[in-house]
């Protein structure tokens, strides 16, 4: 209780107040009749009104992220819904500009964002050292022996005498208190001995807190050696796992030469089963993986049961329809376009969309493909009651019905021009119809029927129809640290707000009260816990009985208690 | 007669008990006789019984935990919210007024979230994980406990504010001690030897008691901001206080502000390991079905936000200035938040968690 007394002001800081704490640390605490510090006392100590400011600090700092943490459920964010801030931008232009110039369209990986956890993080640091530092010493002390005092004033403290020499009664209640699990300290050289118990209050408030940077470790690692992007494999075909097979590809930062490992995947079936009202049951690729020119693995990737080769993992992320479409060009009798098409689901009408680009000619082509699984050609007059953005042209309809491909139909629309792809880098499904100017041509392929031929020559023929799936692939050497910090995290945490700490002191002295008392010992047993009160009152009166039990001569032969039993 | 209707039939007679539930406890509040606490005791079993049965059946009838659709989330959270307060709270004279408004909220719920019915179906296959039934499950438990410990904390804001005002009329009748100019917590006293706002004196030495109406403050040395810095101790003003609270006004009839403050901070000392375990399970499920553990996703960012204000509720309480009013303060938003999270980001934000449209 003495440590209060000192009061500085928080704002000025107390010159020498290291090596005053030091000092107090050095000389306090062995003290029989001393209390042992918790753990705000103790930051006090060491780190006077410093440490406690600290804790402050990093209440407001941890508020502080969790106010900022609110806004990107408020405001879309380009890495979770780009297409949310797309229509922000366009409907408040002015308001949109103000937010995206402070990084709130992206928070996350906002310069004031990570300079709100850097500080948390260092604040963090400054707080567990001194405590680290503390809580070690406190293990270490608790097991030396007190200087000799009175007994301190406790909520819980009983006096007895028992027929039995101080040394006998030691013995006994060393052992009692050690088959309890109390952590012993030794007794100084008038039988005054402390115990202590619920060291993991502490000790699990650290581990929970420390293990933040293991977490900060993991995710560094993903930052820096980690990468993910998208392999589309259509059944039947292989994909390699390399950088320029990956499509929306986010690299490592470092060390990416050495982050892949080249071996291939084959996707030999795809199956998905329906429900009755259209929604998917169940989506199972088989796959294989092939590495040295050796099939090592073959495997059920579905949902939730990822393949993982190699630290690489491959996760089903979704599914459609590729279409082998080839494109002949009669004028040299050459093939220009011998490809899969991958048409992806959620087009107007029901339909599936995929892009043809043929750049070998002069001057370019590109088709615009709508595709129905179970399609129905409509008449021009049909198609025209259709008032969708696809004007009266497209004469295809989905059937409604389960979507399996009973009736597949591929249409599309033809343009000719410059496609822009000596321009950059476009993406897949990409068709830069701005540039290209007014669709030339339509027109209507099924795998049965014969090539269609475009009125500017070109034929395009649609051979056969398979399942193509996306699988998300990435590469994470952090997730392993990041996991240890779940962990630790959790270990940490249950302790430190569930265990109580206690003390209990213990004096054990010859019986002086008069010439009978040869042989005979006074033992006052005292305890204090800091948490959970209520609780140890009771373990306190337990432990008392079982010390009274032990001591309690033994009926037949009272001379000769056994100390070891329990 | 189908499950369905069954299973909605149970939900109707729960939200029955529970509406009786807290219209008695009202009741019991108001008369403090005791044949209204065992009604509202009663009521509550059959409630929660006839919940249990609900829900009982959706699990028969589908062959999956009751959380497939929103209706069914919410259901299970307020299961959850009423098993709490018939364990912790019903049976309690002096708890009456905070169980009636936790049935209150607990039928408010209810109705919310009948209005998002959907018929129960199979799992769509990312849903089909036991890492995600573990996730929710635990999702459920915490935020059902977080929203509970949310209602105690906004009780013991009122009880506090009201034990405050009868502080100040106290203080200001003594003759020893002049009168605090404007706010209570103007008042300082001293404890071992430290000035401390009044409200953190009567915090730290556990005055109040439970269910009591009276303030013991035998060591407490009540001044006025007119003291000197230098001599903090004037030679008038130390005088031992005692005070009578009436039982009085809804604040009266609460339970004590020591008392409120010790059963949130148990409900939420329970809750957020709980809550922590739902995150990281979620967490494990999002690596297996999307391949990534954390994407920020609108409904992971606000259980980030939840989580930490609750940790920072956890750390106020132990900090001198942040314990009582602030730290309660803090657990009504959190949870208000997490009743924002249950409904507002399910509905309105889309999402991998969105019920809508996802």
């Amino acid at each position: 209780m003495t440590e209060v007394t000192q009061r500085s002001r928080p704002g000025r800081p107390r010159a020498g107040n290291e090596r005053n704490d030091q000092d107090a640390e050095r000389d306090s605490g062995l003290d029989f009749s001393d209390l042992p510090p918790t753990p705000m006392r103790a930051m006090q100590k060491l780190g006077g009104w410093r440490a406690l400011r600290s804790m402050r600090t990093a209440i407001w700092l941890l508020l502080t992220l969790v106010a900022a943490t609110i806004l990107p459920t408020l405001i879309p964010q380009e890495v979770a819904n780009p297409r949310g801030v797309m229509d922000w931008k366009e409907k408040w232009p002015e308001m949109s500009g103000v937010l995206d110039r402070l990084g709130l369209f992206d928070v996350f990986s906002a310069p004031w964002y990570t300079a709100i956890y850097v500080a948390l993080l260092l604040v963090l640091v400054l707080c567990l050292v001194p405590r680290t530092r503390a809580y070690l010493r406190q293990l270490r002390r608790s097991v030396r022996e007190p200087g000799s005092g009175t007994m301190p004033e406790l909520p819980h403290q009983v006096e007895w005498s028992v027929a039995l020499p101080p040394d006998e009664v030691q013995k006994t209640a060393k052992a009692t208190l050690r088959r309890r699990r109390w952590r012993l300290g030794r007794s100084n050289e008038i039988g005054q001995r402390v115990a202590e118990k619920g060291a993991w209050r502490e000790g699990g408030s650290l581990l929970f807190h420390w293990s933040f940077f293991v977490l900060m470790a993991g995710l560094f690692a993903t930052a820096m050696f980690g990468w993910k992007g998208y392999a589309v494999v259509v059944e039947g075909e292989r994909w390699i796992e390399n950088p320029i097979s990956l499509v929306q590809y986010d690299p490592p930062a470092f060390f990416e030469e050495s982050a892949h490992r080249g071996f291939a995947v084959e996707l030999d079936s795809f199956d998905v089963r329906f429900r009755e009202n259209g929604s998917a049951a169940d989506f199972v690729a088989d796959v294989n993986v092939v590495d040295g020119g050796e099939r090592v693995i073959e495997q059920e990737v579905r949902v939730n049961y990822p393949l993982d080769y190699r630290g690489v993992k491959l996760y089903l992320h979704s599914f459609g329809w590729a279409a082998r479409v080839s494109v002949v060009d009669p004028v040299t009798g050459d093939t220009v376009f011998d490809d899969w098409v991958t048409l992806e689901p959620g087009g107007p009408r029901n339909l599936h969309t995929g892009v043809v680009k043929v750049p070998s000619i002069r001057p370019q082509a590109g088709l615009e493909v709508y595709f129905a699984p179970a399609g129905v050609v409509l008449t021009r007059e049909q198609a025209a009651s259709f008032e969708d953005e696809l004007g009266p042209n497209v004469l295809l309809a989905q059937r409604p019905g389960p979507p399996t491909a009973d009736a597949p139909v591929l249409f599309f629309r033809e343009y000719r021009g410059n496609l822009g792809i000596d321009e950059g880098p476009q993406p897949a499904g990409f068709l830069d119809k701005a540039r290209l100017g007014k669709p030339v041509d339509v027109g209507v392929v099924t795998p049965e029927g014969k090539p269609f031929a475009l009125e500017d020559g070109l034929e395009v023929t649609f051979s056969e129809l398979r399942r193509y799936s996306r699988f998300q692939v990435k590469r994470d050497p952090g997730l392993g640290l990041v996991s240890v910090a779940a962990v630790l995290l959790l270990v940490g945490l249950v302790p430190s707000l569930y265990v109580s700490r206690r003390r209990i002191w213990l004096w054990i002295r010859p019986d002086e009260s008069g010439s009978a008392a040869e042989g005979r010992s006074v033992i006052t047993f005292g305890g204090l816990a800091f948490q959970r009160k209520g609780a140890f009152s009771a373990e306190f009166e337990d432990l008392e009985r079982r010390l009274k039990d032990r001591l309690a001569p033994a009926p037949d032969d009272a001379t000769e208690p056994n100390p070891e039993d329990t | 007669m189908s499950a369905a209707t069954l299973s909605k039939l149970a939900v109707l007679v729960a939200w029955f008990g529970y509406a009786t539930a807290a219209t008695t406890a009202l009741m019991a509040a108001l008369t403090k006789k005791p044949k209204w606490l065992a009604t509202a005791f009663w009521s509550a079993v059959v409630g929660v019984s006839a919940h249990v049965i609900g829900l009982l059946t959706i699990v028969l009838d589908n062959g999956r935990a009751p959380w497939g659709t929103l209706y069914e989330w919410v259901m299970s959270a307020s299961l959850v919210i009423a098993l709490a307060a018939l364990v912790l709270i019903v049976r309690r004279q002096d708890f009456a007024v905070l169980t009636s408004v936790v049935f209150g909220v607990v039928v408010v719920l209810m109705m919310a979230g009948a209005s998002q019915y959907q018929e129960p179906d199979a799992l769509q296959p990312a849903l089909q994980s036991t890492w995600l039934t573990f996730h929710v499950a635990l999702a459920i438990v915490g935020s059902g406990l977080l929203l509970f410990g949310g209602i105690v904390s906004a009780l013991y804001l009122v009880r506090h504010r009201w034990e405050d005002r009868c502080l100040a009329s106290a203080i200001g009748e003594s003759p020893s001690a002049p009168p605090p100019e404007g706010n209570p917590s103007a008042a300082e006293v001293f404890v071992d030897d430290e000035v401390v706002p009044l409200r953190d004196a009567a915090d730290d030495l556990g005055v109040g008691g439970t269910g009591t109406a009276t303030l013991v403050a035998p060591s407490v040395k009540v001044s006025t901001r007119g003291g000197t810095a230098t001599d903090p101790r004037p030679s008038t003003g130390m005088t031992d206080k005692q005070v009578e609270f009436p039982r009085r006004g809804l604040g009266g009839r609460l339970p004590s502000s020591t008392s409120l403050d010790g059963l949130a901070r148990k409900v939420f000392t329970f809750a957020f390991p709980i809550y922590t375990l739902a995150i990281f399970a979620g967490a494990v499920w999002g690596e297996q079905a999307w391949g990534r553990y954390w994407a920020w996703d609108p409904k992971e960012t606000t259980s980030f936000v939840i989580w930490g204000l609750f940790a920072v509720y956890l750390h106020a309480r132990a900090t001198r200035g942040w314990k009582g009013t602030r730290a309660a303060w803090l657990g009504v938003i959190g949870a208000v938040t997490v009743v924002f999270n249950s409904f507002f980001v399910n509905l309105v934000i889309a999402g991998l968690h969105s019920y809508a449209g996802g």
